[in-house]
């Protein structure tokens, strides 16, 4: 594999997992309204 | 302590300072002291961003607010994610680009020397101070466990860290890291299992996870929106982008873990490891905190954590002790029996709220005792879990979750100490020395000037112990910079206007902002006073601290934008 093509690759794969990052970061505080919703002072 | 756990205890250390310590003959360059030659898989540098953010105190403090409190200290890193993601395209690969150092070297070129040499000094200060309680926070903690002067521990941890730091350089921190953040995951996860496994018999994690309820423990995310409040949902993702983009993005501590990484794709990768695995394991920390709790419902603990000899206190505070301990014990009995009744599905919810409430009046009542007696303030939280580690565990354990306790505290300070030796030589010793020197003379000298910090955090260590106001203080320093420094590098990488004059100009406002924010206040009848002390009754902080790092860093923006020069294109 050349260096560029290497490097369209590690781009790309970098990129996924930004995005990944983004719904993490959503994902966590859904959860956490979930989870203090579901057992918080009941 | 067993001398099997010593014995535990002191194999660690030992082998961490090996650890450390073993490459050091092939840290021949500058460039390898500092930054590990740059060969550092993303995998080892994630774990070494992680293990620097996660001290001691976040293990033991961060449990014993949950026990104390509640989950709501989540709410700080729900920004954490946004945060790496927005360094991962803009900050990572410009310093990858410019093959930089350190981050305020960068700053050089556009806004002059006296912007780089302000901002790595800003840095110093802050880090500097702050190492010296970095230090002496856990000392106290294992002192009390190990049964240890206070300041025997403190040298203890102080001269480790020094002396491996200085021999192994970055890549010794960055080894010691990774096994460090290990061995403290697994103290985790075994105390957590220890305590499931030992919950009485009939009570489930989910009848746990109700108990908790009842008692509000599992408060994690709060939607309503107060600038006033200390967490909520607002101020964790919205400020604590900038806390969080400034920590990762300006602060040399971190700054120089990726810079050590292979690409800017591994440096990436590994700041990306935090946005995915710091929330959860926030969230599993204070799970433990809130299970300890639990635990605590139906086990024999203290009405307070903090072993105080009381023999020296006036008769009317050893008696109101005996009252406070005696109405404990009847408060617990019937939490107990409460608590026991929620996990078998009885209607007895409010019955055990109330013993809850009571007995942390008692606690509360019982820490101003102590306070009144000794003419101290007095917090038993970060002595909650070394409590359950020396009372509960069994041998052997003990001392591997005690190593785990120093690792988090080493991981941290080796990782401050390397990265204040690297800015002292980078951005001051060499940039402000005429002639040019040999990289032999930099390595000695970079040696030389980790030595000088650690034994200068151990004095301050030392000398200050864990005197509150001081504490305090070299927080507030710290907060008042953090926000302004990121504004500085906005107007680098987005203010194509902005000139050394604006930049300067906006950093020195940011922070003159920050402090007058930090002393406004703010009346039921929406009247605001800047009050520097004495203030009035009735009056309450305009803004929580989280707030002060938009502050900062939107008045450096907008100074810097405004004083700039229009651009010709």
């Amino acid at each position: 594999m050349t260096n560029s093509s290497q490097s369209d690759n590690d781009n790309r794969t970098d990129r996924k997992l930004m995005t990944w990052a983004v719904v993490a970061g959503f994902a966590f505080v859904v959860l956490g309204y979930l989870f203090t919703s579901l057992f918080n002072g009941k | 302590m067993h001398n099997i756990d010593w014995i535990i205890l002191l194999l660690f250390l030992a082998w961490t300072v090996w650890d450390g310590m073993r490459l050091s003959e092939k840290t021949e360059s500058i460039e390898g002291f500092m930054l590990a030659g740059r060969k550092m898989p993303w995998s080892a540098v994630g774990l070494s961003i992680m293990a620097t953010h996660a001290s001691a105190i976040t293990f033991i403090g961060t449990t014993g607010k949950a026990y104390v409190d509640d989950m709501s200290f989540l709410q700080v890193y729900l920004g954490l994610p946004f945060a790496m993601v927005i360094l991962s395209v803009t900050l990572v690969p410009y310093f990858n680009r410019t093959k930089a150092f350190t981050a305020y070297e960068s700053l050089e070129r556009r806004f002059g020397l006296h912007t780089r040499l302000f901002t790595s000094f800003l840095f110093l200060i802050g880090r500097g101070l702050a190492l010296g309680t970095v230090v002496a926070a856990p000392s106290y903690v294992l002192a009390e466990l190990l049964g240890m002067e206070y300041s025997a521990t403190a040298l203890l941890i102080g001269v480790i860290a020094t002396v491996y730091t200085l021999a192994g350089g970055m890549g010794g921190v960055i080894r010691t890291d990774v096994k460090q953040m290990i061995i403290m995951m697994f103290a985790l996860v075994f105390c957590f299992g220890w305590i499931v496994s030992h919950l009485p018999t009939g009570v489930s994690i989910g009848d746990s996870l109700a108990i908790a309820g009842v008692a509000e423990k599992l408060n994690a995310v709060d939607l309503s929106f107060d600038l006033t409040e200390r967490y909520n949902v607002w101020s964790g993702v919205i400020a604590g982008i900038f806390l969080m983009l400034s920590y990762f993005g300006c602060d040399q501590t971190q700054v120089q873990r990726y810079l050590t990484a292979k690409s800017v794709s591994d440096a990436r990768r590994s700041l990306l490891m935090s946005a995915f695995a710091k929330v959860p394991m926030q969230f599993f920390i204070l799970l433990l905190g809130v299970f300890l709790w639990v635990f605590y419902v139906f086990v024999d603990a203290p009405l307070t954590f903090r072993t105080i000899d009381e023999s020296a206190f006036a008769t009317e505070y050893i008696v109101e002790g005996e009252q406070l301990r005696a109405d404990y014990v009847e408060a617990k009995s019937v939490r107990e029996a409460a608590a026991l009744g929620v996990a078998n599905g009885e209607q007895v919810q409010d019955e055990f709220a109330r013993s809850n409430e009571k007995i942390s009046a008692l606690r509360q009542q019982d820490a101003e005792r102590i306070a009144a007696a000794t003419g101290a303030s007095f917090n038993d939280t970060n002595y909650i879990l070394p409590w359950f580690i020396l009372n509960n565990l069994p041998v052997g354990i003990v001392g591997l979750i005690i190593a785990g306790i120093f690792a988090a505290a080493l991981s941290s300070i080796d990782s401050a100490l390397n990265s204040l030796a690297s800015v002292s030589i980078i951005d001051w010793y060499k940039r402000l020395h005429k002639q040019e020197r040999s990289d032999k003379h930099y390595l000695r000298s970079s040696r030389v000037a980790t030595f000088l910090w650690g034994m200068l955090a151990t004095s301050a260590a030392i000398a200050l112990g864990q005197t509150n106001s001081i504490i305090e203080l070299v927080n507030q320093i710290g907060s008042y910079f953090y926000g302004s420094i990121l504004g500085v590098f906005m107007l680098l990488l987005f203010v194509k206007r902005a000139t050394p004059f604006s930049a300067f100009t906006g950093l020195l406002l940011g922070m003159l902002s920050v402090f007058v924010f930090d002393n406004a206040f703010v009346n039921a009848a929406g009247e605001v006073g800047i009050y520097f002390s004495d203030v009035p009754d009735g009056f309450n902080k305009l803004i929580e601290y989280l707030w002060l790092n938009p502050v900062g860093t939107g008045v450096v923006v907008l100074v810097g934008w405004l004083f700039g020069k229009r651009s010709r294109s």
